[in-house]
């Protein structure tokens, strides 16, 4: 009987395919394993490997026909700042064949919902949405990595005499942050994963060794590092910044650039010296077109024209007012709406209207980048309407104070981290800017009386996308029927080699605007009531017609929707949701 | 008999053999070839012939009975950033999702049947 038994249950222990995967995390300097007895310091750079075990030998003879390999790691942004390009495929370039792939993807303040050490399981419901990811999370962020072997196999990544990865299949750097050694949760997580075979068949067991957290420990620094963080909205992804950091203006200044939790770490600073810190620039400016919607133009004209009946009820504060002035010429007027309704709508009003002076608004070159020269970095403490609101507040008689744009920091033995502010002109929705007042000195902002409109988004509408081939031409319809909206805009990407813009059928209605500009292998449009005396039609507002190049099959990939924008009559934003 | 007259003779003949042979409705049931790195051994599925694309990749969706269906691409949090309605029919449809147009990343593509998710792949672009 039992050796029926056994004959019965062989297959499963000889065809079984068991591999655990694991974290360690050393001092990249010394080398010495970091755990969570053995600390390492700020201003240190952690290195954290991923390995394979396999867990018979069976299992590992069992992984020749494994191919394809997926694993997404969480890691604590609050601690660690990753190294721009600081990481390798080291198991995998040690094999030396050009034909196997190899991907990492960072998603920045992200976490995922569940831990469990089935790495197949938490894969499968990630896939049918039981188990999900969260954007705009304060502690963690992930990385995704994607490894296929050619004519190699996962196996072959394994050493045969210990059956376990000699040379890690990934690894990264990054530096510990000052004040890493206060945080909580020093550890890197493995959230879920699977191994496949050529046919996409994930093998037997997945699992993540002794549990998902791999912990550490951080000591703190025995020199001074100042820490500069940046209140960046969840609009804007921190990684896609840089800051010039000098001390005394004499010195060439550093460029460093933010990490996922927006931070900038200046190792051993010298404590009582003022550095400047210059404007944050993005690397790629390819968000700046989205930072200027409709819900600005909207807001403006609501600035201008709800001021009570004796003109002089303001429903802008100081530095409101003078975000709305587009032109810089010190009162906020119809020249300032308008042009701000025409760079919505897609006119390039850098040079002004030919008999007023030019609006201070992105431009977009000819090579198809965009760029803003009207964005600051502001120390937070001053970002508020006792300092920076005095300043630049309009129609003085006396003029403003001309204070609150520095942004020097001075580290001192009791402070060594810094947070500025950073925003746009004319985001009068602060989609893209640091949210004004900043919080830490709301209470003694002075706030106009009226003000009613949030910076956030306070709710959704949502339009449902449908893209299809019919009479040999694509169509894309937006579809509307949720909350009532003045207006909305899109900013599409599609593939114009195989897709030549015919036509855009407009339903919004008899009184609202409708705009749509070509784009840098996209298309901007939208609508907007400027009275908001009409809502935008329910329906099918929006209807784009694509003649095809050469052949496409179907739509899947096509088209691509970069930012949305949505505004209520009462000026509240709202976030445009495709469906 | 004459060879005029046989030859005459069985060409009619033939040709009422013709005449009152029945009529056969030929059906050429449409042959979709689907290449081995796209076979689906379940009956309904998603499956892309490669995990990684640079500008395209082929994808086969199996599906169980005829009607629209719509395919959507989401990025890591589960928002739509695609859609294409597709009119399937019962077995293997090819299609082909092209992705010049998205941004470098790692997408979720999924298969609805009304509102029910029949399907599921990954694709991340190189």
């Amino acid at each position: 009987m039992k050796k029926l038994l056994l004959f019965l249950l062989l297959p499963l222990f000889s065809y079984g395919q068991n591999v655990q995967a694991f974290l360690k995390h050393y001092n990249n300097t010394t080398d010495v394993e970091i755990t969570s007895e053995v600390a390492i310091q700020e201003g240190d750079t952690l290195r954290t490997e991923v390995h394979l075990v396999a867990v018979g030998s069976d299992d590992y003879t069992a992984l020749a026909d494994a191919k394809y390999l997926f694993l997404d790691l969480q890691y604590n942004h609050k601690i660690l700042s990753p190294i721009t390009n600081g990481y390798t495929f080291t198991a995998i370039d040690n094999i030396g064949s050009s034909n196997n792939v190899t991907e990492l993807y960072d998603f920045s303040s992200t976490s995922f919902s569940e831990l469990t050490p089935n790495l197949i399981e938490a894969y499968t419901r990630w896939q049918s949405n039981e188990a999900t990811y969260s954007e705009q999370n304060a502690v963690w962020s992930v990385k995704r990595i994607a490894i296929q072997m050619s004519v190699n196999s996962i196996q072959d990544l394994l050493d045969a005499s210990t059956i376990q990865t000699d040379l890690p299949i990934f690894e990264y750097i990054s530096v510990v942050k000052a004040g890493g050694a206060d945080e909580t949760e020093p550890e890197t997580r493995i959230n879920l994963g699977t191994i496949q075979d050529s046919n996409g068949a994930n093998i037997t067991s997945f699992y993540s060794s002794f549990s998902n957290k791999f912990q550490y420990s951080v000591d703190p620094a025995t020199t001074y590092s100042a820490k500069l963080h940046f209140d960046l909205p969840d609009t804007l992804d921190p990684t896609n910044f840089k800051v010039f950091v000098g001390q005394n203006l004499e010195q060439e200044a550093t460029e460093y650039t933010l990490d996922a939790n927006a931070d900038v770490i200046i190792n051993e600073v010298e404590l009582d010296s003022t550095y400047y810190s210059y404007n944050l620039e993005p690397i790629d400016g390819s968000y700046i077109p989205d930072v200027h919607t409709v819900t600005d133009a909207y807001r403006a004209f609501k600035f201008l024209n709800d001021v009570g009946i004796n003109g002089g009820d303001f429903i802008y504060n100081n530095f409101e007012g003078f975000s709305a002035d587009a032109n810089l010429d010190g009162t906020l007027n119809s020249a300032d709406t308008y042009g701000i309704l025409a760079y919505v709508m897609g006119v390039d009003v850098s040079g002004g209207t030919g008999d007023g002076p030019g609006y201070c608004l992105p431009t977009q070159n000819e090579d198809g980048t965009w760029y803003h020269g009207c964005t600051a970095t502001v120390k937070i403490e001053d970002y508020n309407e006792d300092v920076l609101g005095a300043s630049v507040a309009l129609n003085q008689s006396e003029g403003g104070t001309g204070g609150g744009w520095s942004s020097t920091f001075t580290p001192t033995e009791d402070g060594q981290t810094f947070t500025f502010g950073f925003w746009h002109h004319v985001d009068l929705d602060q989609s893209h800017s640091t949210a004004y007042p900043a919080d830490v000195t709301v209470s003694s902002a002075k706030q106009a009386p009226g003000i009613s409109m949030s910076a956030k988004a306070v709710g959704t509408v949502n339009f449902d996308m449908v893209s299809k081939i019919e009479g040999g031409q694509v169509i894309v319809e937006l579809n509307h029927s949720g909350e009532p909206i003045v207006g909305m805009q899109a900013r599409i990407k599609y593939d114009t080699d195989r897709l030549i813009l015919k036509d855009i059928v407009y339903d919004t209605g008899n009184t609202a605007t409708n705009f749509s500009k070509p784009l840098n292998k996209g298309l901007l449009f939208g609508s907007l009531s400027v009275d908001g005396s009409a809502n935008i039609k329910e329906g099918t507002p929006f209807k784009l017609v694509f003649d095809t190049v050469g052949t496409v099959n179907n739509t899947t990939g096509l088209f691509y929707f970069e930012n949305t924008d949505a505004v209520k009559a009462n000026g509240d934003k709202m976030n445009l949701n495709i469906q | 008999m004459s060879y005029r007259f046989q030859k005459i003779y069985y060409t009619i003949l033939f040709l009422l053999f013709l005449a009152c042979t029945p009529d056969y409705d030929f059906i050429i049931e449409p042959y979709t070839f689907v290449p081995e790195t796209l076979v689906i051994k379940e009956d309904v599925g998603i499956k892309l012939d490669s995990n990684f694309a640079t500008t395209e990749v082929r994808m086969n969706v199996k599906l169980s009975s005829s009607g629209n269906y719509y395919i959507k691409v989401l990025n890591i949090a589960g928002k739509v950033v695609a859609k294409e309605l597709v009119n399937g029919k019962i077995g293997d449809n090819i299609f082909t999702v092209y992705t010049s147009t998205l941004p470098k990343s790692s997408y979720r593509l999924e298969l609805f049947h009304e509102d029910n998710k029949v399907g599921t792949s990954l694709i991340n672009l190189q």
